[in-house]
């Protein structure tokens, strides 16, 4: 290695700083609100208006927020966890299936087919909440959790198809023969040669899905009527009409709402964040 | 490696969590389908949106105790945000799931009334089997209330279609802790000169100790309120003088009427003697207090930024249960009539109007699985026990006659010691009156306006609000005479058909006396719009 | 590519039918029976009953006369165009990030940046909520104890604006002037997870020759974004804005949980999704509010087909 290049990327490394500088005051400014989230779970309303800003003395700490949050949270977060894990699965298992169809033959109308799952790309979904209301009523769906488990899963098959098609389409040939050769049908053959191979690309699926149920509110809010079944985002609604406001209630409730994905993400760090990375180059 | 590891153990983590969660909910929906004693449990959802302190708890109560009158039946609420209310409303109405029984009010129209709810007419006339042993054995149920239940009645429909559980009033709140150091005793404002004086007294304290405080917790709404209440003060002479008959409502048509011939307008000395009042009771609130909400001005009273502040009953719970210090509640402050300037245009101390007090009204809906049971929860609701059982432990003030007001409800039962209240600054036009006033009123309370640079801004677009606002009503009335017309002649026909039954009857001539009004009330807006000079 | 399959063959493959099944019904009944539900609805007086009543096109031609639905667009178009700005933060991000020298800090920085986006999205809006709240939130008490209330104060003494007072919080989302700023405002400083990845995605491609090459012949790093990195990432640039042009358009629920389903004071804050949302779910008027998701969906269809037509994008 030559005198320059070993000073220039020493100049380099000196000159890093600046970015750090600036990534940790952006992403100080971005953590913010979960930093007063923690903090403010740990005080009452008194203790919060004479010191907003900075954790309270831990021999103050006000456990009984967390409590109370407690008792308010872990069903919806159960509910939760009921409907977005079967919607992801569900909707991969589905989509799977569909994309080996289109992915292994060109079999007679499957362009006519494929092009019924492409048109819908272009369908907005804001246009569709009042029809499927309707549906769903239809259907006596309505203040169930199995609504939004179907809603998840029929709502990720273009996206998931659209994806594993390309993927599956790409497995060696040869794989799938030889496994016809040793008479797999099939299902077999989506199990043993499938599966095994699309697991990065079944995790980034997964999480994109899992995240997406997670996190909407709008349809639970319409379609669940009994505090019983309520998931995440409609008790936190309900939980943002109170009038008389305990902040620090409601942020131990907010803590406690996002804590189970938090646990989950501390594990799959990394599976989260290729997942994420690669469903961001894809989407 | 490690990272499979890891990915295993989180994976795994969910799926335990699935699983419980699933068993979970699973046992929730059976639990809810056996009941203990062998019969078909019957759950009954009630649904409000009374979020203040209190009402749930009294809800909780109230099912507590009806399970042990009926143990097959269990009593769940659902309270519901007031902001989401109306939507929830008509989500759950449309799709078929509403809850056995409704709070109504909140985003009702007659049209939902009268395709979602069922009429309880028969059951108003109906003695209440759970008041036996009491007085109101064997009494209609509507006469067992204060206001003989009219809070649950529609003209408009001419049904009954609910059960008005509680009444209400508007009252001022003090700290008397506060106003104990202030004025050293715990003597509360009676005329509006005292309330005057102690909010100088007020601001005066606030300097000298050099703590931020105001006199009087104001909002969009409590400022309204509070607002409102004395503009009416000094319209009670100009709302008979432009009311003929002497009726003690006025119209919305007969005051437009008025504006319309130059019998009044904002410039009118009670008109502007009223705005005043507004501006100078505005400057003890918090400056810009019209930018802030309902939540705010509660915070700084409970938070003790204030010394007073102006709201109903409802928060009554709210407010005692999260101040740290004594409460005191007292009557509005009114101008008297012996006033050197506003006592020209009034009568006095105004007079919580009775009968049309009664709130937290409760309907059935059609679509209720249970409605036997729904029904004699709402007997149970309506009756002296429920009552005091609802008044107890809400310190709402209870609309069931017989039943003991419990100490802390007792200043908020109604004062009929007073006058009728005047017309109010927003005028009973409609929204788009509301909307004229409301966007000008920053030039009335901020601190660079004036009651003229209010008065000469809103000038111009009034009158036009209220033509439009007018016209709104002369459609709507003109449909609820159409409506009603098929309804007389249906109740007629039956009437005819089943000249024995006495109740076809009389409903026939409550449909006719309905018609009658809603005609009378169309023509009288049709009219004063069209001789609008 | 899928193998072409003979005749005979697919004959005897037809059981491979049965995999598109499931799928074919979900998108049937909750994508294509909703979508047809729409056009069919919209030609009705429709209150989301069994009842209803056909109207031809008055409903469209109140579309037209809908003054709150085309002041909504004013309003989304503003939102749009600042979404469109607040993309710059995440791209300075990532390229912050793929300047640094080490892949260690490198993956750090991107858990970090991921993290929010595992916290419900609605416990972020109401924390953001809560910073707006006028007496008790963060925004306000950092406006005052930073000194730029008094100064917005002045500037209104200045201009005359009514906004603004000495010794009165802000109230953020009850001020129809305010209300479009505090959306705006919103989630500062507008680091997007997604964005960022995508981002990092495309820069991913220059070596750290071209760098080295790049600080050898003493270019700056202005010039070094501008002329390296922003050519790289200009596909994904165009990308996130198609993506996020039709995203906004959509969105709803925002404005819906802040403002409520009027929109918020004078329903500054009202927009288009939000209008359909309130003319069904609020005013029952379910068949008006299906011309207007008609609607909704031409103008988007419509902008589709103008981005692919002349802003094609090479992936």
């Amino acid at each position: 290695m030559s005198a320059a290049t070993l000073s220039a990327a020493g100049a380099r490394r000196k000159r890093d700083w600046p970015k750090h500088l600036c990534i940790l005051a952006l992403l100080g400014i971005e953590l913010l609100p979960f930093y007063m989230m923690m903090q403010i779970s740990m005080k009452d309303n008194h203790a919060f208006f004479g010191n907003p800003w900075l954790p309270a003395n831990p021999f103050h700490w006000v456990w009984e927020n967390w409590v109370y949050a407690g008792r308010l949270i872990l069903p919806y977060v159960a509910n939760s966890i009921v409907v977005s894990v079967s919607a992801t699965v569900g909707c991969l298992v589905v989509a799977l299936l569909a994309a080996y169809f289109f992915a292994r033959y060109r079999m007679p109308g499957s362009n006519i087919l494929w092009s019924l799952f492409l048109v819908l790309m272009l369908l907005p979904s804001v246009a569709n909440i009042v029809p499927l209301f309707a549906v769903l009523k239809g259907l006596n769906l309505l203040n169930t959790l199995w609504a939004l488990i179907i809603l998840g899963v029929a709502g990720g098959q273009v996206f998931c198809i659209y994806l594993l098609r390309n993927f599956i389409e790409d497995i060696p040939k040869d794989l799938f023969e030889a496994a016809e050769m040793d008479g797999a049908t099939h299902f077999q053959q989506l199990q043993t040669v499938v599966i095994p191979m699309s697991g990065p690309i079944l995790g980034t699926l997964a999480i994109l899905q899992f995240l997406s149920s997670w996190n909407d509110y709008l349809m639970p809010l319409i379609v669940l009527r009994d505090p019983e079944i309520f998931t995440i985002g409609v008790g936190l609604i309900y939980l943002d009409g109170e009038y008389v406001k305990q902040w620090g209630r409601i942020m131990a409730s907010f803590f406690l709402a996002s804590i189970p994905l938090i646990i989950i993400f501390l594990f799959t760090m990394k599976l989260f964040v290729r997942g994420l990375s690669a469903g961001a180059v894809k989407g | 490696m490690r990272e499979k590891i890891l990915n295993t153990i989180g994976i795994g983590l969910l799926a335990v969590c699935f699983l419980i969660a699933v068993v979970r909910i699973v046992f929730i929906r059976y639990q809810s389908k056996s009941a203990p004693d062998g019969k078909q449990r019957v759950e009954l959802r009630i649904a409000h949106w009374q979020l203040e302190n209190g009402p749930r708890d009294a809800f909780e109560a109230l099912a507590r105790e009806y399970n042990q009158l009926n143990p097959h039946v269990n009593v769940v609420q659902i309270p519901i945000p007031e902001r989401i209310y109306g939507n929830w409303l008509v989500t759950q109405l449309v799709g078929g799931t509403p809850p056995d029984l409704i709070q109504l009010g909140n985003g009702m129209t007659d049209e939902r009334l009268a395709r979602f709810f069922m009429p309880l007419s028969e059951l108003a006339d109906l003695p209440n089997p759970h008041n036996k042993g009491t007085p109101f054995e064997g009494k209609p149920l509507r006469d067992t209330f204060a206001d003989g239940m009219q809070g649950g009645y529609n003209p408009n429909l001419v049904e009954f279609y609910g059960v008005p559980i509680s009444g209400k009033s508007i009252r001022m709140f003090y700290n008397l802790d506060l106003l104990r150091q202030i004025t050293g005793s715990e003597r509360l404002p009676k005329t509006y000169d005292e309330l005057i004086a102690l909010c100088k007294r007020t601001r005066e304290y606030a300097a000298e100790k050099h703590v931020r405080m105001v006199p009087i917790a104001g909002s969009r709404y409590n400022g309204g309120i509070l607002m409102q209440a004395l503009f009416t003060s000094q319209t009670q002479k100009l709302r008979e003088r432009i009311t003929p008959t002497g009726i003690l409502i006025t119209p919305a048509s007969t005051l437009a009427d008025g504006l319309f011939h130059n019998k009044w307008s904002l410039d009118s000395p009670d008109a502007r003697s009223g705005l005043a009042l507004m501006r100078e009771v505005a400057q003890y609130m918090q400056p810009g207090f019209m930018q802030l909400l309902r939540d705010d001005a509660m915070l700084l009273f409970v938070q003790r930024g204030a010394l007073m502040i102006t709201t109903g009953s409802w928060d009554a719970t709210s407010i005692r249960q999260e101040s740290p210090f004594r409460i005191g509640v007292g009557a509005i402050p009114y101008p008297t009539a012996d006033h050197p300037v506003y006592g020209r245009f009034t009568y006095g101390s105004i007079a919580d109007a009775e009968g049309s007090s009664a709130g937290t009204v409760f309907g059935i809906t059609r679509a209720s699985k249970h409605p036997k049971e729904a029904r004699d929860f709402l007997q149970f609701l309506g009756s002296v026990r429920g009552g005091q059982i609802w008044t107890d432990n809400s310190g709402w003030i209870p609309s069931v006659m017989g039943t003991r007001t419990p100490a802390q409800a007792v200043p908020f039962l109604p004062e009929t010691n007073g006058y009728v209240a005047g017309f109010s600054y927003l005028g009973e036009g409609g929204p788009d009156v509301g909307r004229v006033v409301d966007s000008n009123l920053y030039s009335l309370v901020g601190s660079y306006g004036s009651v003229d640079q209010f008065v000469s801004e809103t000038r111009q677009s009034y009158r036009a609000a209220w033509i439009s606002d007018l016209q709104r009503n002369r459609r709507i009335q003109a449909d609820i005479l159409q409506r009603s017309d098929t309804q007389v002649a249906s109740f007629l026909w039956l009437a005819r058909k089943h000249p024995e039954n006495a109740e076809s009857q009389r409903k026939a001539d409550l449909a006719l006396q309905g018609a009658d009004a809603s005609e009378r009330t169309f023509s009288f807006t049709d009219l004063v719009l069209n001789s609008q000079p | 590519m899928s193998a072409v399959i003979s005749k005979r063959k697919a004959l005897y493959e037809w059981k491979i039918y049965l995999f598109l099944v499931p799928s074919l019904v979900l998108i049937g009944i909750f994508s294509y029976v909703p979508a047809f539900s729409t056009i069919y609805h919209s030609f009705f007086r429709w209150s989301g009953g069994d009842a209803k009543e056909f109207i031809g096109l008055t409903n469209f031609k109140t579309i037209l006369g809908d003054t709150v639905f085309w002041n909504s667009f004013v309003t989304i178009g503003i939102l749009v165009l600042a979404n469109i700005v607040k993309m710059v933060p995440s791209i300075f991000m990532a390229v912050c990030i793929h300047r640094l020298k080490s892949d260690q800090w490198q993956y750090y920085y991107r858990v970090l940046v991921v993290l929010p986006m595992i916290v419900p999205s609605l416990v972020i809006l109401f924390i953001w909520k809560f910073f707006f709240n006028p007496t008790q939130g963060v925004l306000n008490q950092f406006l005052d104890v930073t000194g730029i209330k008094g100064f917005l104060v002045e500037l209104d003494q200045i201009f005359h604006w009514g906004i603004f007072f000495a010794d009165v919080p802000i109230s953020w989302l009850g001020t129809p002037g305010l209300i479009i700023p505090s959306l705006i405002i919103w989630g500062f400083p507008w680091i997007g997870a997604v964005g960022v990845l995508i981002y990092l995605a495309g820069l991913q491609s220059i070596g750290t020759e071209v760098y080295e090459a790049a600080e050898l012949d003493g270019v700056n790093s202005l010039q070094k974004f501008l002329h390296i990195e922003f050519p790289l990432i200009m596909t994904q640039v165009r990308i996130s804005i198609v993506l996020l042009v039709i995203g906004t358009l959509q969105s709803y629920g925002l404005q819906f949980l802040l403002l409520g389903s009027n929109g918020g004071p004078g329903q500054k804050g009202m927009v288009p999704g939000l209008w359909m949302f309130a003319k069904a779910f609020s005013a029952g008027e379910f068949g008006y509010a299906c011309a207007l998701g008609l609607f909704l969906f031409l103008f988007i269809l419509a902008l589709t087909y103008i981005n692919n037509r002349y802003v094609r994008v090479d992936k």
